[in-house]
């Protein structure tokens, strides 16, 4: 209800919660501080680092505290003249009065990371987050859109380089930016233009020194930089969250793939962190299996130690309960690189873990994790052979399957008849 | 009605105080302020690092512990303990100096943050310590 008595709220550009300038104010302010004739002043965008979290395992009255809080330490850290707004959620602006110098600019950066980056006591509980800040740096005749994603693309890189420190913008980050933009526009287009493949690495049991399957390896056939292994797109892919998609592509081509074998093979497909969180896995993967005819016990699934733990509040458990009744294999990938408790691993419907090729060449650390594996029942696969000492180490370890360079590089799907062939005769001879 | 009372330990680096006189002027300035919020407490300092205790009702003990936390005379505040509490363990203070103890500056003294923080001293421990360093000294 309007009072008709009391005239109109008068239009605020304060933040609420935090009594700081909010975006609105914030947009007039630089607007000002750009009016000719005057030059750029430093802007600092900051994010809190791990906000979120704060707020899921707190509560929001914390996460609200922490907010009032982060305020205060930012504004104790300015002058007078300096604006400090809130932008929205746990991002925040401070526009640095004229004449600011960039040493003292970045000064003042280091400052907020130091300060944010101290321990908050709120209610009683102590709460430890970091920051992440971005600074532009003037140039003249800069417009406002510019300075400010002048400081965003520094953001980015200060978060990308691990978060907790101040970035200054570069030249060099706008290209970056630019490459970053033009993969993600190539990386959506590939999965329809069917640029992706997949590469097959042999597996081969080390007592029969015979191929009993492949893993499989995604490529990404580049139209302009040829073919590309995933360490090129996939952190890409996941940011943009293209990850579930080309995963069950994978997951497909591989099983069609599979199926043509001359010899009932296994194949192993790894599974990401990301194809988990909807619950979608198991009806991807039964497609999968329908629609190539591939029987379920041919395939092995490999997932990483860390989609145990990403995957916070998914029923990762379940999903592999179905996986399990349809006869697939499950593998845990990198075995000794994460973070999993071993009654973690304990609880899961492994039938093998894959040993980290970091450890194949260790034999303290060989055997540490072959024991592991074979106290909890599981069959066991060495990854990384590339000497003939790795395989004589693994093989005299008992491990059941290798696989690494010296048993076989990753082959077109083209080239398995032909080295299936090669290894019947070499067999037969 | 006693269990509203709230006890924090840290210990820090010391990046900005070099003299007794800084300190008496830190200390003076602290009791001042301590008073006015109920709060109470013990500090230890030497060359290198801080230890702290604070206590008193939980929003005082926040906001006192917040405007220390912005000091840019200290930095790597490591909280060593943080609890709610049925008593004051320094009722007497507002902030006493553990340092007035010849035993306790001696102990003190030889430690360096990088051990402090290494061994983890447990915050019952230093809580102890600067008890008994201020037990032997009487409430000015
Ligand atoms: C190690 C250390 C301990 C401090 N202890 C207290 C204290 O117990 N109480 C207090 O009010 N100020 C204490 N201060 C000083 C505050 O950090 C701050 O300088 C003082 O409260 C003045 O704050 P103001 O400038 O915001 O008024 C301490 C500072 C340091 C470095």
């Amino acid at each position: 209800m309007t009072d008709p008595l009391r005239p109109p709220a008068a239009v605020t550009t304060v933040d609420h919660l935090t009594g700081l300038t909010d975006r609105r104010g914030f947009m007039d302010a630089l607007a000002a501080a750009l009016a000719p004739p005057h030059e750029a002043p430093p802007l600092l965008l900051l994010d809190l680092d791990r906000f979120k979290a704060v707020n899921d395992v707190h509560g929001h009255p914390v996460g609200d505290a922490l907010l009032v809080t982060a305020a205060g330490r930012i504004r104790s850290a300015v002058r007078r003249g300096d604006v400090v707004a809130r932008l929205g959620g746990d991002e925040f602006a401070v526009l640095l009065g004229a004449g600011t110098t960039d040493a003292e600019a970045m000064r003042i950066a280091d400052r907020l990371v130091d300060l944010l980056g101290r321990p908050f006591l709120l209610e009683g509980r102590v709460v430890q987050i970091g920051s992440s800040v971005g600074l532009s740096s003037a140039a003249p005749g800069i417009d406002a859109a510019a300075l400010i994603k002048q400081a965003d693309l520094a953001l980015y890189a200060a978060k990308a380089r691990g978060r907790g420190r101040a970035a200054r913008f570069e030249a060099s980050m706008q290209d970056a930016a630019e490459a970053r933009m033009t993969l993600e526009m190539e990386l959506r287009a590939a999965l329809p233009l069917g640029q992706f493949v997949l590469h097959y690495q042999p597996l081969m049991d080390l007592k029969a020194r015979q191929t009993v399957g492949f893993e499989a390896l995604l490529r990404w056939q580049h139209p302009g930089r040829g073919l590309l292994a995933p360490g090129a797109f996939l952190p890409v892919a996941e940011e943009v969250n293209l990850m579930p998609a080309i995963g069950a592509w994978v997951l497909r081509q591989g099983c069609r793939e599979a199926a043509a074998w001359t010899a009932p093979l296994k194949v192993s497909i790894n599974v990401a962190p990301s194809q988990l969180v909807d619950g979608t896995l198991p009806a991807i993967v039964a497609a999968a299996l329908a629609e190539s005819g591939l029987p379920g016990p041919r395939l092995e699934i490999e997932v990483t130690e860390n989609a145990l733990i990403d995957a916070g509040g998914v029923d990762v458990h379940g999903q592999f309960q179905r996986l399990a009744e349809m006869g697939v294999m499950l593998a845990l990938d990198d075995f000794g690189t994460g973070f999993a408790s071993l009654a973690q691993l304990g609880r899961y419907p492994f039938q093998r873990v894959k040993i980290d090729r970091s450890f194949v060449a260790d034999p303290r650390m060989m055997q540490a994790a072959m024991g592991v594996g074979r106290a909890l029942g599981l069959k066991t696969t060495a990854e990384g052979i590339e000497e003939a000492t790795h395989l004589a180490a693994v093989t005299g370890e008992g491990c059941e399957i290798g696989q690494g360079y010296l048993i076989g590089r990753p082959m077109a799907a083209a080239a398995i008849s032909p080295f299936l062939h090669a290894e019947e005769q070499h067999d037969a001879a | 009605m006693p269990h509203d009372l709230f006890r924090l330990a840290y210990i820090s680096r010391n990046t900005g105080l070099s003299d007794a006189a800084e300190l008496d002027a830190l200390l003076a300035s602290a009791r001042r302020a301590n008073a006015q919020a109920d709060v109470t407490g013990a500090l230890l300092f030497n060359r290198e690092c801080f230890a702290q205790v604070l206590e008193g009702p939980m929003p005082a003990v926040n906001s006192v512990f917040e405007r220390i936390q912005r000091d840019p005379r200290h930095g790597d505040v490591i909280i060593l303990l943080a609890e709610n509490s049925p008593g004051r363990r320094f009722p007497d203070w507002a902030m006493a100096y553990a340092g007035e103890d010849p035993e306790a500056r001696e102990r003190f003294a030889e430690m360096r943050f990088a051990d402090l923080r290494q061994s983890a001293v447990a915050g019952t421990e230093l809580l102890s310590m600067l008890e008994q360093a201020v037990g032997r000294t009487l409430p000015a």
